[in-house]
């Protein structure tokens, strides 16, 4: 499929008005382009336990659906997600899920039901490199809604993620459906 | 349908709003599900990233072009097409120099004319304190020196600059609206001031006439009056007010002379990137400057720089300003014009020029050449100290100040190294406008520049 370029900003808005229609996703945070937010927080997730001049990394969109809290980053393309991916590594090879809910609610994110499980995410606008393995990953244009989960998610996670998925691309403008 | 100004309004067109970014117009939009006045506004847009040219020439954008000099606005509502009230929405309270970041803003504002708001947390807590524990963390209240300066400029202008709370939550941060409800709740004061402002007196702000004894803007201007009055602010180290001007001449021809005039303690104090400005400092030396005849090279000859300036400036004293900050526009601009406001303008003096005191500016972490050598060397310095903690001369300033508090010498340094670091001018920059207006005399590491007022 021919597909027009699409913008970060772009991507963003069709991802979290999709992700707002559907029954069991709660938005908990969103940090949209270069722009602040009145409604949903900016979420930030600091790069140490105690060195806090060290700063803190801001996570685009973060979510739970039934129990498992997903982190995202957004992007125009899949290609330019090179370093979202790897921040969003190094936030999952730091924190634990306890670490990251707790920051959450230090932010003051209540969750119900506490996260079982974390995900990692990425969204974009156009696929145009390999998909990180151990990624949930969103496909998103104008009347395009994939989801894709790799293959790496445990089983577990990933049979909510069948559920999430089902709801996601359900739409009558989607040519993949 | 009645006839204002010339421009013929109807019930359904009177107001328009432009915003700075798309969040702003879903506010708006939020707005209007809670308030009849909000509802009737009739063309919500963002403010296209145009040159001040092409705003000019669009006539749905010349009037509020002026508004764009220094920086854009949230909200900018327009009534029969001219701006009737700017709206600042910010959830960056803190201390310090932070919350004067958009104090330009409405300063341009308030020099058009129109009244503004300023929408912010009073006292919110820190993201990096809150984040690292469970145990409630102090708040920090946004400097008095924004509200005395919102009252200066309403006394100045004659236009009303007001100071709203923005509520917090237990935890100390800006509450978020997560239905209609809360959002009367939390922007409630800022929805009924701006429909009370523009609707009562709204035809009054467009014909230049006062609206300060309006009994609602009265009590908004009260309020603020009361912050300001809550003073929770040291004295300033690097700003230094009555120096006279050979003094000032002195810090052109011996930028490094800075040092002696604050206080070498305090470098030695606080955060290292004081140390990345010192060693900037320390390798400053002026070669040109710009005088009311022209740019002088006076890298050959220590000229009698005194002589090459407006005679006007030995009239008065002068206030110093020293910026240690990197090139970036804020919140530099912002703390430039608060404090050009607040310290240097006579009593009702609506211009620059109009001052009890002049304002020097001296930043030597910024040049004016991106090229020149010494910038090149230092960012090379900073860069292999970052990278490597090689011995440098930055590294064997942070080692005496670590001897000297008697802090560990392996305590981690938060230094990052970016090309703006040690940065270069931008004459069509937001500081670089911002500095070119409200100073008399800027220093950056290699030039000495001259306010557009000075410039014949």
């Amino acid at each position: 499929v021919d597909l027009p370029d699409t913008t970060e900003t772009e991507i963003h808005n069709l991802l979290r008005q999709r992700l707002s229609n559907i029954t069991g996703v709660k938005l908990l945070g969103w940090n949209p382009p270069n722009a602040k937010t009145y409604g949903l927080p900016n979420i930030l997730i600091p790069k140490f336990r105690e060195q806090r001049r060290a700063g803190s990394d801001r996570v685009d969109a973060c979510m739970t659906y039934e129990d498992v809290l997903i982190l995202t980053e957004i992007k125009a393309a899949s290609s330019e997600m090179v370093a979202d991916i790897a921040k969003l590594r190094r936030i999952y090879s730091y924190w634990d899920l306890l670490g990251i809910t707790q920051i959450l609610t230090r932010q003051g994110i209540r969750f119900s039901p506490i996260p079982r499980a974390v995900v990692p995410a990425i969204a974009f606008g156009t696929l145009d490199s390999s998909l990180p393995q151990d990624f949930l990953c969103w496909h998103v244009q104008p009347g395009v809604y994939r989801q894709i989960a790799g293959v790496q998610i445990p089983e577990k996670d990933a049979e909510v993620l069948r559920r999430l998925r089902a709801a996601f691309e359900r739409t009558q403008d989607n040519p993949e459906m | 349908v009645k006839e204002s100004l010339g421009v013929v309004l109807t019930a359904s067109s009177q107001y328009e709003v432009w915003c700075d970014k798309p969040s702003d117009k879903d506010l708006v939009r939020a707005f209007s599900r809670v308030s009849a006045f909000w509802s009737r506004i009739s063309s919500v847009q963002i403010i296209p990233n145009m040159s001040r040219e092409k705003l000019v020439a669009n006539p749905r954008l010349a009037a509020i072009a002026p508004l764009l000099d220094y920086d854009r606005p949230d909200m900018i509502i327009m009534l029969g097409g001219r701006p009737v009230l700017v709206i600042e929405i910010t959830e960056h309270g803190y201390t310090g120099d932070n919350p004067l970041q958009r104090f330009a803003r409405l300063a341009r504002a308030a020099e058009m004319g129109i009244p503004s708001i300023h929408f912010t947390p009073f006292a919110r807590t820190r993201y990096d304190e809150m984040l690292y524990t469970d145990n409630p963390t102090s708040a920090r209240k946004v400097s008095s020196r924004l509200f005395e300066g919102f009252l200066r400029l309403t006394r100045v202008y004659g236009v009303p600059v007001v100071a709203m709370d923005w509520a917090v939550s237990r935890q100390g941060l800006p509450i978020r609206p997560s239905n209609d409800n809360e959002i009367r709740q939390i922007y409630g004061e800022v929805i009924d001031y701006a429909e009370h402002l523009c609707e009562h007196d709204g035809e009054h702000v467009l014909h230049g006439e006062s609206i300060l004894n309006c009994q609602v803007i009265a009590r908004a201007i009260e309020a603020t009056k009361k912050k300001a009055a809550q003073s929770n602010v040291l004295e300033s180290e690097i700003r230094i007010e009555n120096v006279p001007y050979p003094r000032v001449c002195q810090l052109v021809s011996e930028p490094k002379s800075i040092v002696d005039l604050i206080g070498s303690d305090y470098f030695m104090k606080g955060k290292d990137h004081k140390l990345v400005a010192l060693r900037a400092i320390e390798d400053s030396v002026v070669e040109s400057v710009e005088t009311p005849g022209g740019l002088l090279d006076v890298s050959s000859a220590r000229a009698d720089v005194g002589r090459l300036l407006p005679a006007q400036f030995g009239e008065k004293a002068w206030l110093v300003f020293y910026s240690g900050y990197e090139w970036r526009s804020q919140p530099n601009g912002g703390i430039v014009v608060n404090t050009e406001i607040l310290y240097c303008r006579s009593e009702f003096g609506k211009t620059v020029r109009d001052r009890n005191q002049y304002l020097v500016v001296v930043w030597p972490r910024v040049f004016w050449n991106r090229s020149h050598p010494r910038r090149i060397a230092l960012l090379r310095e900073l860069e292999a100290f970052v990278d490597s903690s090689q011995t440098t001369r930055l590294g064997q300033l942070i080692v005496q100040k670590r001897i000297a508090r008697g802090i560990p010498l392996d305590h981690p340094n938060y230094v990052a190294y970016n090309a703006d670091s040690i940065g270069t001018w931008a004459e069509g920059g937001e500081a670089g406008r911002i500095y070119r207006n409200y100073c008399d005399l800027i220093i950056l590491n290699d030039r000495v520049l001259l306010g557009n007022h000075w410039k014949m």
